[in-house]
């Protein structure tokens, strides 16, 4: 993948860490992982990023934390959605696909 | 890069273990912490997979560093975290608070389950101490704070004028009212009255007489002071003319009494002095109160009739906002100068606050009593302070092991203080049940010049002062031993043998100190009260010089038009008297002045024929009254030389008292001599020595230098001196039946028995002491329970100490002058500084006080020697246990 469509990604981790909690709780590690693996290794995430969106997240009340035990018996913090997360994931999600449609009409277009 | 602190054990405790030892959490450090521990579990994992991959450690480390961002990543995590759990933190320490409170007041729940006796003292003490304060707020707020019911009525005034340069009280004239009100800005209006005193009847009561007092008022004296008659009308205008149908309005007190409350009483027809009136209305219980007047006494109202003649009238001003009584008292008197003044007189004028007026009586006896329950609850704080020490020293290990979990000085004093404040709380609650029901007592004891005193109640703000008495309290008592025992030098406590051996010593002195000003407090409230007492029991063993048992006064007032002539006033005593002797239980009936229990005073400047002014001597009061020949017989003042009056009124002569002849003719017999009171009257002969009568109350001594005249029956006023055969006030109401049907038109303004009247000059005196009384009571009562609270704690630090000594040698007389030298060293202490204050606080009561001095020795040898005794006592029970102190047992 060219560099630019990975800074272009980097504006919508958010959306990104919100699809991957949809399903289980995940601390801040796994997220990555997470991420990684559904885009086949091409998209790595600067870790500080993730965690600053972590955060922001938190603050604007989109996921909820909790300190837990690691499948390996360590101490992580586990994220999880809120009600609100949820909202904000099917909006996003929404206006996404919106965005999609639209640049590729115009891509397509002749 | 990965952050590493050095950890306190305590900081890996988990939240709730922090809770419950009260350990504090989640600061700006700890949410660092978690923002590094939460990267270097993610550096962790990654390292594990790259490790998991083939590379090495140290470059699987670097790696996963690298991927992770650098030192600014790093820092900024830390703000947006620290920004991101700021509410949760607020909120969580906003809970932690609350929990923390209700935790402590668990806590201190259950030491006060664990410890009856302690809490049970504690708080009855704090309750002695707030509720004393309590009652005696709420009659100070009644009597000195209360707004006046009336409208303005901090702004109302009366307005008084005086001739001479002051020294005579005069009455203004309509007239004058007329010019004030025209021409003294600094009043807003002025309503008068005049104190009338007239004999009811009719009514329930029928035929039998009623002498009352009450007030001719003018039509808009009602409206003037914002009252309305709760049942009726008021006056109008029409009625304040002569021959206008007469009305009256009556009290809510007669009202109630004597028409039985009914509401069907307006336009019924009562007789006063005779003459029927129609009742129009009925007055608020208060409205007689303050301004015309004890609320007890005005019970009628009868229209002004306004003259233009000279008669005098009552009057009473409202001050424009924003002025003061001095400036209206300044135009007062120059209108009254310029208007009324006649040649060569000098006219006064003040305008003098209602309030004043009305507080002035009692102002210092009710702030007395203030100060006094202040001593109390000062007293009963430093008691509980005292207890809560001795416990604090006690409990050492508790908090020291606190310590050592990381609780903080703040977070233990916090408990501490948590459970001061519940003692204290609880205390005022039941201080306030006490505080109601002493009220009622203070109410049923309360002297007739305190009627104010019948709507005292337990107002909100009175309730709202008590709590922040027990507040202010519970830090007062409590703040001391909570900083005391929480002193940083606790990591010896934790070992037994250490334990307590330097802090006691600071601790006994800090209770020794708070004992000796609880025993100086006291001694000084009971040499106030030792005063009182005094003061009354000499008041009820002055010797009145006569008995008063049997005997009635009743005031009549012949000015009734029919009695114009003297001649008519004279005939009418004289059947009176005849008609009244010979009813049956009648033993004596004589006319004088005044009855006994009162003091004519007269200024006047003895001076005896022959012998020039007495040296030195200044025109002074004397006492003075005016008699029937046969009046010392019948009230029994015996004459000790000379004899009585012959019945011839013209002739000049006088009787003089005992001390009046002693004092003035020091060596020569009084009889026979000649004396005037003034250069402008003609000498009269002294042809008799009385007894001196005493007037209960009396201050200086008036009331035995006295100058009795013959009555001259021409006197429109008189007291009748009737002696029954059986008791006085059983045979009062027939007494005055018999008057009335002599002649109906014969006014009685006043009848009382004598008894009766000695008690009420009694009654204020009787009042305040059984207050202070109480107060210094309850004061020692405390001060003792501190002194052998103190002494048997002591007792109990030092068993080993003193086991010790009986080890050694020392007998039991040895041991008990140990504890109880403490003790008297204490006491003495306290005895003396106490001694000092009295001397220097009961100046304070000098106007209270009655054949007795401030500062008397003799009160103040007495209060120190039962002081004293009283404390040995409280101290030999704890020197007695020290005595038995098993020696072997006490080094074990």
């Amino acid at each position: 993948m060219p560099r630019e469509a990975r800074e272009l990604l980097h504006g919508t981790l958010d959306v990104l860490i919100l699809k991957t909690l949809a399903g289980v709780p995940m601390h801040g590690y796994a997220i990555a992982q997470w991420i990684e693996a559904r885009t086949g290794g091409e998209l790595q995430i600067v870790d500080a990023a993730l965690y600053k969106a972590l955060y922001r997240l938190e603050r604007t009340g989109a996921v909820d934390s909790e300190w837990g035990l690691s499948e390996n018996n360590r101490r992580a913090k586990y994220y999880s959605l809120t009600a609100r997360g949820r909202e904000m994931l099917r909006a996003e999600t929404a206006t996404w696909r919106q965005y999609v449609a639209l640049v590729s009409r115009v891509l397509e277009a002749r | 890069m990965t952050p590493q602190t050095p950890q306190t054990p305590h900081r890996r405790l988990p939240a709730s273990v922090r809770r419950i030892f009260r350990l504090p959490r989640r600061g700006a450090a700890d949410l660092a912490r978690e923002v590094d521990d939460e990267i270097r579990f993610h550096l962790e994992m990654r390292a594990d997979e790259l490790c998991a991959a083939g590379l090495d450690p140290a470059a699987a480390r670097a790696e996963a560093l690298r991927r992770f961002g650098d030192a600014a990543d790093v820092a900024e995590l830390r703000e947006l975290y620290r920004r991101t759990e700021a509410p949760r933190v607020r909120r969580q320490r906003a809970s932690d608070w609350l929990a923390g409170v209700a935790l402590d007041l668990r806590l201190a729940l259950r030491q006060f389950r664990a410890t009856p006796a302690f809490t049970a003292v504690a708080v009855l003490t704090i309750a002695l101490g707030i509720g004393a304060n309590t009652a005696i707020f709420s009659a100070v707020r009644q009597l000195l704070l209360a707004p006046l019911p009336y409208r303005d009525g901090e702004r109302l005034v009366f307005l008084q004028l005086s001739a001479s340069n002051g020294q005579v009280r005069i009455m203004p004239t309509a007239a004058l009212v007329e010019a004030w009100r025209a021409r003294v800005r600094s009043l807003e209006g002025i309503a008068t009255y005049r104190t009338i005193e007239p004999t009811l009847t009719g009514g329930d009561g029928g035929a039998t007489p009623e002498p009352l007092q009450g007030a001719a008022i003018e039509a808009d004296l009602p409206r003037f002071l914002g009252t309305s008659p709760m049942l009726g009308r008021t006056f109008t205008p029409d009625e304040q003319v002569r021959g206008a149908p007469a009305v009256v309005m009556l009290g809510h007190g007669l009202w109630q009494r004597r028409f039985g409350g009914r509401r069907d009483v307006l336009g019924e027809t009562v007789r006063l002095d005779g003459v029927p009136h129609t009742v129009i209305g009925v007055m608020p219980r208060d409205f007689g109160l303050a301004v015309i007047g004890d609320r007890d006494a005005r019970q009628i109202f009868a229209p002004l009739v306004v003259s233009a003649g000279t008669a005098g009238v009552s009057a009473v001003g409202r001050l424009r906002p924003g002025t003061t009584p001095e400036a209206a008292s300044r135009e007062l008197a120059a209108v009254a100068q310029s208007e009324a003044a006649p040649a060569g007189e000098v006219f006064g004028a003040a305008a003098v606050s209602v309030r004043e007026a009305l507080a002035g009586g009692y102002r210092t006896s009710l702030l007395l009593m203030f100060a006094a329950v202040g001593v109390v609850l000062l007293i009963a704080c430093a008691n509980v302070a005292n207890l809560l020490l001795a416990r604090a020293w006690a409990r050492q290990r508790e908090f020291a092991i606190r310590a050592a979990l990381g609780a903080g000085r703040g977070r233990v004093v916090r408990q501490l203080l948590t459970e001061s404040l519940a003692l204290a709380v609880a205390g005022g609650a039941l201080g306030v049940l006490l505080a109601w029901r002493g009220l009622a007592l203070i109410v049923a004891l309360r002297p007739a010049t305190m009627g104010a005193l019948d709507d005292v109640r337990l107002e909100p703000a009175v309730l709202a002062w008590s709590l922040g008495l027990a507040v202010g309290t519970g830090l007062l008592f409590g703040l001391a031993p909570a900083i005391f025992a929480t002193e940083p030098a606790l990591g010896p406590s934790l070992q037994e043998s250490a334990r307590s051996v330097a802090g006691s010593t600071r601790s006994r002195r800090a209770r020794g100190v708070l004992v000796v000003g609880e025993l100086a407090l006291s001694v000084v409230l009971l040499a106030g009260a030792g005063l009182l007492v005094r003061s009354f029991v000499s008041l009820l063993r002055v010797d009145v010089g006569y008995d008063p048992h049997r005997l009635t006064g009743v005031l009549l007032d012949m000015s009734a038009s029919r009695f114009d002539a003297p001649a008519a006033r004279a005939e009418m005593y004289a059947r009176l008297l005849d008609q009244l002797r010979s009813k049956p239980g009648v033993r004596a009936a004589v006319l004088g002045s005044d009855d006994p229990t009162r003091i004519g005073l007269a200024m006047g400047q003895v001076e005896i024929d022959g012998a020039g002014l007495p040296a030195a001597e200044r025109p002074s009061l004397l006492g003075y009254a005016a008699v029937t020949p046969d009046w010392f017989q019948a009230v029994g003042v015996p004459l000790r030389a000379g004899r009585s009056f012959s019945g011839d009124t013209t002739e000049r002569t006088v009787v003089v008292s005992e001390t009046f002849a002693r004092r003035f003719f020091p060596r020569r017999h009084a009889v026979g001599a000649r004396v005037r009171t003034s250069p402008d009257d003609p000498w009269s002969t002294v042809v008799g020595v009385a007894g001196d009568v005493r007037v209960p109350g009396a201050r200086q001594g008036w009331d035995r230098l006295k100058i009795y005249e013959p009555l001259r029956p021409a006197n429109p006023q008189a007291t009748l001196l009737v002696r029954t055969t059986d008791d006085a006030a059983a045979a009062l109401p027939a007494l005055l039946t018999a008057i009335a049907t002599v002649d109906p038109a014969i006014r009685i303004a006043r009848a009382q028995t004598i008894e009766a009247a000695l008690a009420e000059r009694r009654a204020e005196p009787r009042f305040l002491m059984a207050l202070l009384g109480t107060f210094a009571a309850l004061a020692f009562l405390l001060a003792i329970v501190g002194l052998y609270g103190v002494i048997a704690y002591s007792v109990g630090q030092r068993t080993r100490e003193i086991g010790v000594r009986i080890a050694l040698g020392a007998r039991p007389a040895d041991v008990a002058r140990l504890v109880l030298g403490q003790a008297m060293a204490l006491t003495a202490l306290g005895v003396a500084l106490g001694a000092a204050g009295a001397v220097a606080a009961t100046r304070a009561m000098r106007t209270m006080l009655f054949d007795v001095a401030p500062g008397d020795p003799v009160t103040l040898g007495l209060v120190a020697v039962a002081v004293t005794a009283v404390a040995s006592l409280a101290s030999w029970l704890p020197a007695r246990r020290a005595t038995r102190i098993d020696p072997v047992a006490a080094l074990r």
